[in-house]
C-alpha cells in the first residue's frame, strides 16, 4: 500500500481529546499507543475494494418524529448533577484562555 | 483607489415556527423562560439519550430550499462536528456536512435598478448551541461563565451563499429579501432575538478572506462590512496585506476584533452520526411541499403592481416584510378606495414613524381600521394631505383614533357658511330659552356656539360659527324691535 | 426451597402460582451477596433489601391479580452503563462517579413492566472499554468459577452476579463481544441481538453503530422470556428496527429446540482453526457441533475468508475508537460528572483537559486519543473510512453465509479466561480476546453464546450467529445444545 505509517505526536493527540497527562502517563501511553498502532496498521495491508463505507450495519432508515412538545426535565432535575450552579444556570469555565 | 470587494454570507436561521427542538420534544419556545427549563436528557446531552429528527424541520427545510430555487437532497443525513465549548452539551454539534439538505439555489436582488443573482451554495439543518451568560458582563472580565441550555437543540438552518456580493448594500438587500421569504414561508420569525445570525466573509482585492462571525442583525451586518472595507483598504493603502483570519463584530463599539488563533485551527473531525441513519426524502414529499408553498414576495409584488396599480418600487417596499404586505392588503380590503393612495400613505408616511417601534409593532400600534379612517377623512376632504401626514405621526406614536384626535385637535373646520347657517337655525329652534338669554346677555352666546360645535362633532370653524350665531341674533333683535314697534 | 437457584420462568411460577414467598427469595439472594460479593466485586450499586423486597412483593401481587408479568418478582442485575432513574450510573469510571440519571432506559422500563425488579448496578470495564472487567475504576470483578481469573468483559459484573446467583437475570451490552465473552467464561447464555432489535435509549454510548443491550441468563428459556419483554421498536431510538416480536415467538423457538430440529449449521472452520484460538476452545466448539447433530442438525464446514477472520478486528477497533472519541467528548463535568467545578479564571480548555485527565482511566484515554486522531483531517480516509469499507466487505460475506444456513457456529472466546492481571498489561493482547466477537457487531447480525463444555471445571460457551432477525433460529439451536449437553442452570459457588 502506498500509505505510510505516520509518526504519532502524543501532545497533539492529548490536545485533540482534551486530556492533561502527567509525564509518566505520557510515556506509558506513548509506548502503548505505538504498540496499538502496529496492530491497527494491519488494516493498511488488507486489500480493500472500492465499496461504499458502511456506517450503519443494516440498511435501515432513520426515524422522523412528529413536532409535538412533551414535558422534559424540571430545572431542579436538569441541574441536579451539575458540579456547580448559580441562579438556575450551570457554572462553566471561563471562555477565554489565559 | 477603489478596490473590488467580494462578500459571501453564512446565515443561521432558527426555525422558530417549530413547536419542538430539532432532535427532541422539548418546547422550542424558550425565549421568555427561566434558564434550563426547556431541557431534557436529549438536549442536555445526558449519557444514553438519543436524538430523533423532527419531521416538520425537514418540511420547513425543504420549503426554504424550494423558495431559494435550490435542489433538495434525496436523503436527510446528519454528521457530527466536534469542538469543545461550554455551550455545547455533547461537545459536538449535529449538523449536515457531506450531504446538505439543499444545494445550488439562488436569490435575485434589485440593486441600482438592475436585477442581480446571488447564488446559494448550500443549506444545512443543525442544532443550535446553548447560551452563555457572563456574570461580569463580558468574557474578558468574568472569572467563569454560566450556561443556559434552553436554546440547545433548537432547529437551525444554515444558509451559505457564494461570494457573489460586492458591497455592504448588496449584502443587506440579500438579507432583507431572505428575511421576507422566510416570513412568507412561515418557518421563521427572523425578528425574534437571535433568530437570524450572520457570519460574513469579506475580502478586498489584494487581501485574504476575513470572516466576521456572529452578527446579530441585518443592520449590523451592513455596518460590520463597511467597517471591514475601511479597515482592509486602509491596510492595503499602507502596503499591508490583510491576512486570512476570523474576527468578531463588537456592536457596542462598532468595530471588529480578531478572534483567538485556536478558533480558526479547530479540526472538526466530521463523521456521520451513528444515531441517525439517513432518511430517504421521497420525491412526493418534495412535490407536496412545493405545491403548498405560499405566495412569495416576488410574486406578491408583481400582483400588487398588477392588481392595485402600484409602482414597482412601492410594491417592493411593501413586500419587504410579510407583516407590512399583509397590513397593506387588510387596509385595502377595508378601505375600498384607491389602493395607490393606501400604499403611498403606508409607505411614505406610516413607515417613517414606525421605525422606532419595529415592524412587529405595526398591528398593535396601528390597527388597519385607523389607517382606513385617515384615508376616508382625506377622501371626504375633511382633512388636507398635509394634515394626513401629520396624523401619521400621532396615530403611530400616541396610538389614538384619528377621528377623535382630529376633533380634539380641531383639525377639521367646517367653514361652509350655508351649511353652518342651517345648523345655527336648528340650534336656535331647539334652544329657544338659550336664545332669549343670549338676546339679553352677551355671555350666553357661548352656549349657542357650543351647541353648533357639538352638532358638527367639533368640526365647525368656531370663528365662523360665532359670527353666524351673532348674525342670527342680530336678525332676531332687528325683527323683535320691529315687532315691538308695530305692537 | 432454594428459590435463588431457579431459572426466571420457573421462579415466576413458584412466586405467582406455587405459593413461593417473594421475601424469602430476595433474602436468599442477599444472603449470597453477603457471602460472595466481597470476593467477586460484581456490583457497583446495590439497592437496600427492604426496598427490593417491597417491589418484588408488589410485582408478585399484581401478577397474582392477573397482570401479564412473565418476569414477576425476578431480580435483575443491570450493567452500570444503562440508565435507571435515581440509581448511580457510573460506567465504572471516576468521571461519572457522581452521576445519577433522571430517566430510565427503555429496556429497563419494559423489563420492569414485565415484572422484573432491579437489584443493583453492576461492575464493568470503564465505559465498556475492555474485555476482562479489569479497566473498572471500582476494581476488577472476579470469575465466580475460578476467582483468580477474570470473568470476561466488559459486562463483567452482570456475568459474575448472574453466574453466582447474586441475581436471577442480568443486562449487559455488547459492542465487540462484551456480553458474549463474559457469558462464555461464566457458564451463561448471552445474546447480542440483531442491530436495532433492542432499543439503545438509555445505554451510555461507546460505539453506537456497533452496540446493543442484551440479556444474560443461566437458562435459555429466560433469555427468550427477557427478549420477548425487551425487544422491539422504540420511537426514541432512530436506529430501532420497525419490528416487534410477537409474544411467544422466542420461547416457542426454545421449545422447538428441546425436541430437536433439522437446522442447517455452518461450522466456520477458519474461525475455529484461527491461530489465536486455543486447543481447549476448539474442542468445545467441535463438541457443540456434535451436540447439534445429535439433535437433528446438519453441520457443514465453511470458510469466512481473511477479511472476516483477520482484518475485522483492527477494523472494529478503528471504528470503535473513532465513535468513542466522539461519544466521550461530552464528559466535561459541567452538566454531570464527578462534580469538580471549574476554578475561578480557569479557561475552558485547561478545565476540560484537567477534569478529563483526572476522570478517565488509561484504556479510555488511549482509545479516545487514537479515535480523535484517526478521525482528524489527513488520517480519516486512511483509517476510519478504510475500516468502514472493510466493514462492508465483512458484513456482505457474513450475510451471504447467514442467508445460506440457519445458524453459523464459531467460538465465543479464543481462550479460557486469563488470570487477573495477565492480559491487561498489554493492550493488544487484550484486543486479541475479541478476535471472534467483533464480526457480529460489524455486521449487525445476531449472535448468541451458549455453554457447551467445561475445561478444568470452568464452563465455556460457543457462539451461534444467524441472519438479521434470525433470533428464533439462535434460540432453537442454543436449546438443542443445552438439551444435548445438559449444561444449563449452572450456578457457581465461589471459593477462596
Amino acid at each position: 500500500m502506498e500509505e505510510k505509517q505516520p509518526r504519532i505526536d502524543i501532545d497533539h493527540l492529548a490536545w485533540l481529546a482534551r486530556l492533561q497527562l502527567s509525564e509518566d502517563e505520557k510515556e506509558e501511553i506513548r509506548r502503548s499507543i505505538e504498540r496499538i498502532m502496529e496492530f491497527i496498521n494491519r488494516l493498511l495491508e488488507a486489500p480493500v475494494e472500492d465499496v461504499e463505507p458502511l456506517y450503519h450495519p443494516l440498511d435501515k432508515e432513520g426515524l422522523l418524529r412528529p413536532d409535538e412538545p412533551s414535558p422534559g426535565l424540571s430545572q431542579e432535575e436538569a441541574l441536579m448533577n451539575a458540579a456547580a450552579t448559580e441562579n438556575g444556570y450551570f457554572k462553566a469555565p471561563r471562555t477565554l484562555e489565559e | 483607489m477603489k478596490r473590488r470587494t467580494v462578500i459571501g454570507l453564512e446565515i443561521h436561521v432558527q426555525l422558530t415556527a417549530l413547536k419542538t427542538k430539532l432532535f427532541c420534544s422539548c418546547s422550542a419556545d424558550y425565549r421568555h423562560s427561566p434558564p434550563n427549563t426547556h431541557v431534557c436528557p436529549v438536549c442536555l446531552g445526558l449519557p444514553g439519550a438519543l436524538p430523533v429528527v423532527n419531521k416538520e424541520a425537514l418540511r420547513a427545510a425543504i420549503s426554504v430550499c424550494l423558495a431559494l430555487n435550490g435542489r433538495v437532497a434525496d436523503r436527510l443525513r446528519f454528521d457530527r462536528k466536534h469542538y469543545f465549548y461550554p455551550d455545547m452539551p455533547k461537545n459536538y454539534q449535529i449538523t449536515q456536512y457531506l450531504e446538505p439538505i439543499c444545494r445550488e439555489g439562488y436569490l435575485e436582488i434589485e440593486y441600482n435598478g438592475r436585477t442581480k443573482k446571488i447564488r446559494i451554495r448550500r443549506m444545512n439543518l443543525e442544532e443550535d448551541p446553548g447560551r452563555l451568560v457572563y456574570p461580569a458582563g463580558s468574557p474578558l472580565h468574568s472569572p467563569y461563565s454560566l450556561v443556559d441550555y434552553n436554546r440547545a437543540g433548537v432547529a437551525l438552518l444554515e444558509i451559505v451563499t457564494e461570494p457573489d456580493m460586492e458591497s455592504p448594500e448588496e449584502a443587506r438587500l440579500f438579507l432583507e429579501k431572505l428575511r421576507s421569504i422566510l416570513e412568507h414561508l412561515g418557518v421563521s420569525d427572523p425578528s425574534l432575538e437571535g433568530a437570524m445570525r450572520v457570519d460574513a466573509n469579506i475580502s478586498v482585492e489584494g487581501g485574504e478572506r476575513v470572516e466576521v462571525k456572529n452578527i446579530g442583525s441585518i443592520h449590523e451586518v451592513e455596518r460590520a462590512l463597511m467597517y471591514e472595507i475601511v479597515r482592509q483598504n486602509s491596510l492595503l493603502d499602507k502596503g499591508v496585506k490583510p491576512k486570512r483570519e476570523t474576527r468578531h463584530w463588537d456592536p457596542a463599539h462598532r468595530v471588529t476584533i480578531p478572534a483567538r488563533v485556536k478558533e480558526t485551527e479547530e479540526d472538526y473531525r466530521y463523521m456521520p452520526d451513528p444515531n441517525l441513519p439517513p432518511v430517504r426524502i421521497p420525491a412526493e414529499l418534495v412535490k407536496a411541499v412545493a405545491e403548498s408553498l405560499p405566495e412569495l414576495p416576488d410574486k406578491r409584488a408583481e400582483r400588487f403592481v398588477r392588481e392595485y396599480g402600484l409602482p414597482r418600487k412601492t410594491a417592493r417596499v411593501l413586500v419587504s416584510r410579510k407583516l407590512l404586505a399583509d397590513f397593506y392588503e387588510d387596509v385595502v380590503k377595508m378601505y375600498g378606495g384607491d389602493p395607490r393612495r393606501a400604499a403611498n400613505y403606508i409607505v411614505n408616511d406610516l413607515l417613517n414613524w414606525l421605525k422606532d417601534y419595529g415592524i412587529k409593532a405595526l398591528y398593535s400600534r396601528v390597527p388597519p381600521e385607523r389607517v382606513v379612517k385617515v384615508l376616508k377623512l382625506l377622501d371626504e376632504g375633511v382633512i388636507s394631505i398635509r394634515q394626513a401626514k401629520e396624523l401619521a405621526e400621532v396615530i403611530v406614536k400616541k396610538g389614538v383614533d384619528p377621528e377623535e384626535y382630529v376633533k380634539k385637535a380641531g383639525y377639521v373646520k367646517i367653514s361652509d357658511e350655508e351649511y353652518l347657517s342651517r345648523i345655527v337655525e336648528e340650534v336656535f329652534k331647539e334652544h329657544p330659552k338659550a336664545v332669549r338669554d343670549a338676546l339679553e346677555k352677551p355671555k350666553a352666546v357661548n352656549f349657542l356656539v357650543g351647541m353648533v360645535m357639538a352638532k358638527t362633532r367639533g368640526r365647525a370653524d368656531p370663528v365662523v360659527a360665532r359670527r353666524l350665531v351673532l348674525r342670527r341674533l342680530e336678525e332676531l333683535r332687528a325683527r323683535g324691535a320691529s315687532q315691538t314697534s308695530s305692537r | 426451597m432454594r428459590l435463588y437457584t431457579l431459572p426466571a420462568w420457573r421462579l415466576r411460577w413458584e412466586l405467582v402460582e406455587g405459593g413461593g414467598d417473594p421475601a424469602s427469595y430476595v433474602e436468599q439472594v442477599y444472603e449470597r451477596i453477603r457471602l460472595f460479593e466481597k470476593t467477586l466485586n460484581s456490583y457497583i450499586t446495590l439497592r437496600s433489601m427492604e426496598e427490593v423486597v417491597e417491589e418484588v412483593e408488589q410485582q408478585v401481587r399484581e401478577a397474582r391479580r392477573g397482570a401479564y408479568k412473565p418476569l414477576a418478582g425476578v431480580l435483575l442485575a443491570v450493567k452500570d452503563n444503562i440508565a435507571v432513574e435515581g440509581l448511580p450510573n457510573t460506567c465504572a469510571s471516576r468521571m461519572l462517579s457522581k452521576y445519577i440519571p433522571p430517566y430510565t432506559a427503555t429496556v429497563v422500563e419494559r423489563l420492569v413492566e414485565a415484572g422484573a425488579v432491579v437489584i443493583g448496578k453492576t461492575n464493568m470495564d470503564e465505559f465498556a472499554m475492555g474485555s476482562t472487567g479489569e479497566t473498572s475504576a471500582y476494581g476488577p470483578t472476579r470469575n465466580p468459577w475460578s476467582i483468580n481469573r477474570v470473568p470476561g468483559g466488559s459486562s463483567s459484573g452482570t456475568a459474575a452476579a448472574v453466574a453466582a446467583a447474586l441475581a436471577t437475570i442480568g443486562l449487559g451490552n455488547d459492542t465487540g463481544g462484551s456480553i458474549r465473552l463474559p457469558a462464555a467464561w461464566t457458564g451463561l447464555y448471552g445474546l447480542k441481538s440483531t442491530y436495532g432489535l433492542v432499543s439503545r435509549y438509555g445505554l451510555v454510548s461507546y460505539a453506537e453503530s456497533l452496540e446493543q443491550i442484551g440479556p444474560m441468563t443461566r437458562n435459555i428459556m429466560d433469555l427468550a422470556v427477557m427478549m420477548e419483554a425487551m425487544a422491539g421498536f422504540d420511537p426514541r431510538d432512530s436506529t430501532s428496527l420497525d419490528y416487534t416480536p410477537s409474544r411467544g415467538v422466542y420461547t416457542a423457538a426454545v421449545e422447538r429446540g428441546e425436541e430437536g430440529a433439522r437446522l442447517s449449521v455452518a461450522l466456520l472452520e477458519d474461525m475455529v482453526e484461527h491461530e489465536a484460538v486455543s486447543e481447549d476452545v476448539r474442542r468445545v466448539v467441535y463438541r457443540a457441533a456434535e451436540a447439534l447433530e445429535e439433535m437433528g442438525a446438519k453441520v457443514s464446514r465453511e470458510k469466512v475468508g481473511r477479511h472476516v477472520a483477520y482484518y475485522a478486528l483492527p477494523a472494529y477497533y478503528v471504528i470503535a475508537m473513532c465513535e468513542a472519541s466522539s461519544n466521550l467528548a461530552r464528559y466535561d463535568n459541567i452538566r454531570y460528572g464527578y462534580r469538580e467545578p471549574p476554578r475561578p479564571w480557569e479557561g475552558w480548555n485547561t478545565y476540560y483537559s484537567r477534569v478529563r485527565g483526572e476522570g478517565f482511566g488509561r484504556e479510555v484515554k488511549r482509545r479516545i486519543m487514537l479515535g480523535s486522531w484517526m478521525l482528524s483531517a489527513g488520517y480519516k480516509d486512511q483509517y476510519y473510512v478504510r475500516a468502514l469499507r472493510l466493514r462492508r466487505m465483512v458484513r456482505d460475506r457474513l450475510l451471504s453465509l447467514a442467508e445460506r444456513y440457519d445458524v453459523l457456529l464459531l467460538p465465543s472466546a479464543v481462550t479460557m479466561p486469563p488470570r487477573l492481571g495477565e492480559a491487561i498489561t498489554d493492550p493488544v493482547k487484550l484486543y486479541m480476546l475479541d478476535t471472534v466477537s467483533v464480526q457480529a457487531n460489524l455486521s449487525g447480525l445476531p449472535a448468541l453464546t451458549v455453554p457447551a463444555g467445561k475445561v478444568r471445571s470452568i464452563p465455556l460457551g460457543v457462539q451461534l450467529m444467524a441472519r438479521p432477525l434470525g433470533e428464533p433460529r439462535l434460540f432453537t439451536a442454543a436449546s438443542m445444545i443445552a438439551t444435548a449437553t445438559g449444561l444449563h442452570d449452572l450456578i457457581a459457588e465461589p471459593v477462596g
